[in-house]
Parts: structure tokens; sequence; C-alpha cells
């Protein structure tokens, strides 16, 4: 087994969560009204639903609240806050299953989270949301379909959405994309598949900063990264789209532009074991012209024959995605996570070469069955206090960057 | 005059780097090797009572400029506001627009006095513009690293990050523009001593794009509102000299 291994982070603390140290992605920090911060972590897997953590003092978190899921073939995976509301991505294992949507909590008494709204999407053809985004009061993305939607390939099921939240109680879809030829009724041919590692052509992540409200950053996982203008919510448009897979290997997961620099950040998702899936890469984009990303360096990594045998994935997943909010935002510092090789700092000052400056791998935790650590999402807060999250077992790692 | 580093502040600015070849030069007491194209620097004595102005610095130029094209105060300035933007860097917006405001801003406050330097340059015969006073407005070092004066050896970790440094009767001041962008703890403290050496330390706001530039030579005080009428003659960094030497 691997021992720690850090560069410039160190660990303030860990917190198992009751045993409960499974985390999908999502990661997001409440600014309570007594005072308090509250992280709510979502679960990459049940039976657990979403866990509340009091880390007010960083170096003594606590556990305040964990809930459960109605059965074991759902997983909430992605959340959200926004001041005292919180929204849960639920998707099911099958098409076809419930729940399978959305739900609003109000956390304003964060022990005892009500829910007050629920969004449905289940159908024959959907597993639900796999991924929510929700950093401004009144509205939300998510990757999710509609009711209606019929995609052509089954694994095509989760679009661009948009839903209105203004009344929470009645959330009310406020925009919808999939990218021409994956709904079933589409005259387009569906997009070609992955020729070795097909994933579908659907949304992950599905930014939208109010720097930019005309836009949504979309990783489409096999299409790549796009970006719609979404100023007509009735009829949004691809206004930009690189995919590079093939030849690399697919599952395209954040992007992250940085206005300031007319740079954008797109990661793809590691998801196979033991480096099969290797390079997953986080790249850094030249989008100067909208239109025309141009692919200009990667962050660098670790050896992947060092790092592939020591069990569990390797590879980009996600990178802190400068939300609003007590957030870190940054344009220079990228924060990202790469399961087995822990979470890994760059500086893209100078984008053409970025450097790696900070790292931090736990050693495997007990009961992972992968053998390794396996860091799944982050999150910093304007502190610069760093919220990292193991998928299985190692729960959430408290760390402090000194850089 | 021997450069020290207790009698001198230094900006190495426009390359996000300080130069190792640089600082032997300057203890080798070889100024001639220590501004050039591609990485500026430029050093300071304490003493000095004047602000740096755009037109006080030997400004190594990358790209040189054509005689031919230069013969105008107007075109001057839009070479010198080119080769400011291009020391931000092809990835910070930020800056350069920071670049374009100030240059903007200082246009309309020459036009602004146009009639009063019009009559001071009656008297030079058509040898100098009114734009030329421009010139006189306070040097923004962008991407600035800065080592105040002080006592110690002369390293490169020792300069600290700056969005832009200037030089004014008030002294040394770096400034960030506020962006909203988190500031890591490495970089709060390098703010704080910057404090403890006596820098001036203070954010600029941008104005809203396309608004006001002028506002924001009113926020970055009195050497950049009266740049115009506190030179009784203007002078321009275009002008034949010999071999570069940063000690201003």
């Amino acid at each position: 087994m691997h021992k720690e291994e850090k560069k410039n982070i160190n660990l303030i603390s860990q917190n198992l969560l009751l045993g409960n140290g499974n985390l999908g992605e999502g990661v997001s920090i409440q600014l309570a009204k007594d005072g308090r911060r509250i992280l709510w972590l979502a679960h990459e897997s049940a039976p657990k639903n979403f866990t509340g953590v009091d880390v007010s003092d960083p170096r003594n978190p606590k556990v305040i609240v964990q809930t459960d899921l109605p059965h074991n073939k759902v997983r909430s995976n992605s959340l959200d806050v926004v001041g005292d509301m919180m929204a849960v991505a639920y998707q099911t294992q099958t098409w076809g299953d419930e729940p399978a949507g959305i739900e609003i909590f109000d956390i304003s008494k964060p022990e005892s989270p009500r829910s007050i709204g629920y969004y449905d999407c289940s159908s024959p053809w959907s597993r639900g949301a796999h991924q929510v985004w929700f950093v401004e009061d009144g509205w939300l993305t998510a990757a999710a379909p509609t009711k209606d939607f019929k995609p052509k390939e089954s694994w095509d099921d989760q679009p661009f959405l948009m839903l209105d939240i203004s009344n929470p109680s009645k959330p009310v879809e406020s925009c919808f994309w999939w990218y021409p030829g994956t709904r079933d009724s589409d005259d387009e041919p569906a997009p070609p598949r992955h020729p070795r590692f097909s994933q579908g052509w659907r949304c992950h992540n599905t930014n939208v900063y109010p720097e930019r409200p005309d836009r949504a950053y979309i990783g489409y996982i096999d299409g790549g990264a796009m970006i719609l203008d979404i100023s007509d919510k009735s009829a949004p448009k691809l206004v930009s789209h690189w995919n590079p897979h093939p030849p690399a290997n697919g599952f395209t997961h954040t992007v992250l532009p940085l206005f300031d620099r007319d740079l954008i950040i797109a990661s793809d998702e590691c998801v196979y074991d033991l480096g099969e899936d290797w390079p997953k890469r986080v790249w850094v984009l030249d989008a100067q012209v909208e239109n025309n990303l141009v692919p200009i360096s990667t962050l660098p990594m670790p050896p992947v024959e060092e790092y592939a045998p020591r069990g569990g994935r390797f590879g980009a997943h996600n990178v802190h995605e400068n939300r609003p909010g007590p957030s870190f935002r940054s344009e220079e510092i990228i924060i990202g996570t790469y399961f087995n090789a822990g979470v890994r700092v760059h500086d893209i000052s100078n984008p053409f070469e970025p450097k790696e400056i900070a790292y931090y791998v736990p050693e495997a935790p007990n009961g992972s069955p992968t053998g390794s650590a396996q860091i799944n999402d982050a999150y910093v807060d304007e502190n610069g206090v760093l919220y990292a999250v193991d998928r299985w077992s190692g729960g959430l790692y408290i760390l402090e960057m000194e850089i | 005059m021997t450069v020290t580093t207790a009698n001198h502040h230094m900006i190495a600015y426009g390359s996000g780097q300080v130069r190792e070849d640089a600082l032997e030069a300057i203890t080798a007491g070889q100024m001639e090797r220590v501004d050039l194209p591609g990485a500026p620097f430029a050093v300071i004595e304490v003493t000095r009572t004047e602000p740096v102005r755009l037109h006080s610095i030997a400004h190594p130029f990358t790209l040189p400029p054509s005689a031919a094209d230069m013969r105008h105060a107007d075109a001057q300035l839009s070479f010198l506001e080119t080769h400011l933007a291009k020391l931000c860097g092809g990835w910070w917006k930020p800056g350069q627009r920071f670049i374009a405001d100030y240059f903007s801003a200082l246009r309309r406050k020459v036009s602004e006095h146009r009639d009063t330097l019009a009559d001071r340059a009656d008297a030079m015969a058509g040898l100098i513009e009114e734009e030329h006073w421009a010139f006189s407005a306070p040097m923004p070092f962008p991407r600035a690293l800065v080592r105040p004066a002080g006592d110690g050896p002369l390293r490169a970790e020792d300069f600290t990050a700056a969005d832009f440094a200037f030089y004014t009767r008030d002294g040394l001041v770096a400034a960030w523009i506020d962006t909203g962008r988190s500031i890591m703890p490495s970089a709060k403290r390098a703010r704080a001593r910057l404090l403890d050496a006596g820098v001036i330390c203070r954010d600029i706001r941008l104005p809203p794009a396309g608004k006001a530039p002028e506002k924001l030579l009113e926020e970055l005080g009195a050497d950049f509102v009266h740049f115009a009428t506190s030179e009784p003659l203007p002078r321009t960094p275009f002008r034949g000299r010999p071999i570069g030497n940063p000690v201003i």
C-alpha cells in the first residue's frame, strides 16, 4: 500500500462520514444563518443520499445529518446549494426506474432538510439526472431528460435541461437541448459511437455562469466540449463544438470557462480501472474565437506506469469550477481530481506550459475495494480550504494549500 | 552611480519572471545588460521625487518602431499603447483592458487641456504636439515583479508579483485589478511584506466596459489626473538615445 504523498498541501482533517465514505460529484457549502459553515456531500451510490457536515472548524468536522435513498438502485451523485436551498440529482441504475429526477430541499434548518419540490423526469427511456448546476436563485441546469425525451441510443439519455425554480414546489422546464441526431424523432443520424470506449452523447456538467448568462458550457461525454447560446431559452443554439474523441478516449466531463483569459479548461473523466482508458486528460483550450476552440496544452500528470498499477482509476475527473458563492475563484490555479493520483493543483499562468505546483494523495482508505485512494471530486472555499472526497470509503479530506 | 538594493527599487515587468542574468548584471554594475527586449527591467532611485513617467524609461521594444511611422505624437502614443498591451501577455484581458482604458483616458485628458497645451506648443515652433504631453503620465509597469529598496541580497525570490506597478510622488505603488478572483495565502503574505516595506498597495476597479475611462485616472490619484499640466514641456520616449540604462 502506498503511503500518503504530498507537495504544498497538508491534511487538516479527515472524516469517514459514519462509515459511509463513498462520495460522488456533489460538494457544496452553505453559510447557515446561525453562522455555521455546512458542507453538503452527495454519495456516489446507495444506501446514503447526502450528508451534511459542519466544517465551521475544519480541524474538527462533524456530521450533522445523513439521509437515505429509497432503494439501492438509485444514487444521488450530484448536488448544489444556493442560500438555504439545495438541489439533488437522482439517477437510477436502469432505464424506467424511479425516482429519476431532481429534488429541491429547504436546508434552512441544516439538521432537518425538508423536501419542497421535485422534478420528475422518469420514463421508460430515462435514468433521471446525473448532475445539477445550481448557483443562483431561481434556476438550475442539469444533465437530465424531459419525460417525453426518447433517445435513439439508450446512453444518449441526458441532454441539457434548464429548470425555472422560482417556485421551487413547481419546477418548470425553461430550456431544453439535445445534440441533433440523438433524439428518436430526429432526422439526422445518431452521432458515431466511440470505437473503444463508447459511453454516449449526453451531458455531464452543464455550467452557466452569471458573467455569461447567455452561455452554457457543457461536457457532452463522447461528444466533447460544447458551448450553447441560451439567450433565447426557447431556441438554444450550439455555437461551439470541440471533440477530440477519438483519438482521445471519450467522456468529456467539465468545461470550465476562464472569462478573463479567453481560455477553457476541459476535463475528460477516467472511467476504467488500471489505466485501461489512459490517457484521460485536462485540456487547456484557446477560446479567443468562441466557435473555434483550439487545444494548446494539457495539464501534466504523474507517470501512468507508476500510478495505473496502484489500483482503481487513474486519470482526470473533475476540476474546481469557480462557481459563485463561498467558492475559490482563480483563472491561473486549476485544482483537479485524478482518482488514485489524488487532488492535484496546476498553475496555468503560462497556458502553453502548465506546471504542477501541489498535490495530495492519501494512502488507500480502509475498505476501499481498489486498494488505492480514489479522489472523486474537490471543492475549494473562498478561504482556500480544499475539500476532497473519496469515491469508495475515505470520505472527506479537508486540506490546506501552501501556495 | 552604483546601484544597490538599499537605495533602489527594482521592477521586472512584462514577462512574468525575474531574469537571473539581469540580477547578475546589476550586481556586476553592467547596467547595459539589464533592461532588454522581452524582459524589461526598471531600477528607481529611492530619492526620486518625481513620478516615473511614460517618457522616463527606455522601453526596449522587441519590434522597434519605424522612424517614418513615428513622426507624430498620436502614432507614438498608439505604438506605446500596443507595446504595453503586449507586455500584459496574450491571456490577460483585464490587464489589456486597463492599458486600453488608461491610454483612452490620457487622450481625453489631453483633449480637455488642448487649448492650454497648444499655446505652450506654439512656442516650440511645431516641434511638439499637444499629444506629446500624454507621455508625462505615470508609467504603468504591467505584470510587475517588485523588489522595494532594502538591505539584503538581490534574489529573484524576493520580488513580489503585482498586476501593475507605478512610481508616483507618493512612492512605489503596487496595484491589482479587482476581478473578484481569490487571493492565495502566499500572495496575501507577499502583499503584507510590500506594505511593511513602505510600498503603497491598492486594488484598481476598472470602470464599466466602454464607459468613462477618465474615472480611472481619478481613482489612481493626483499624479494621474494632473500629468498634462504638471510639466511645462513634454518629452517623448521615441527620441534618439544611446545605450539603454534602466536607472531612473
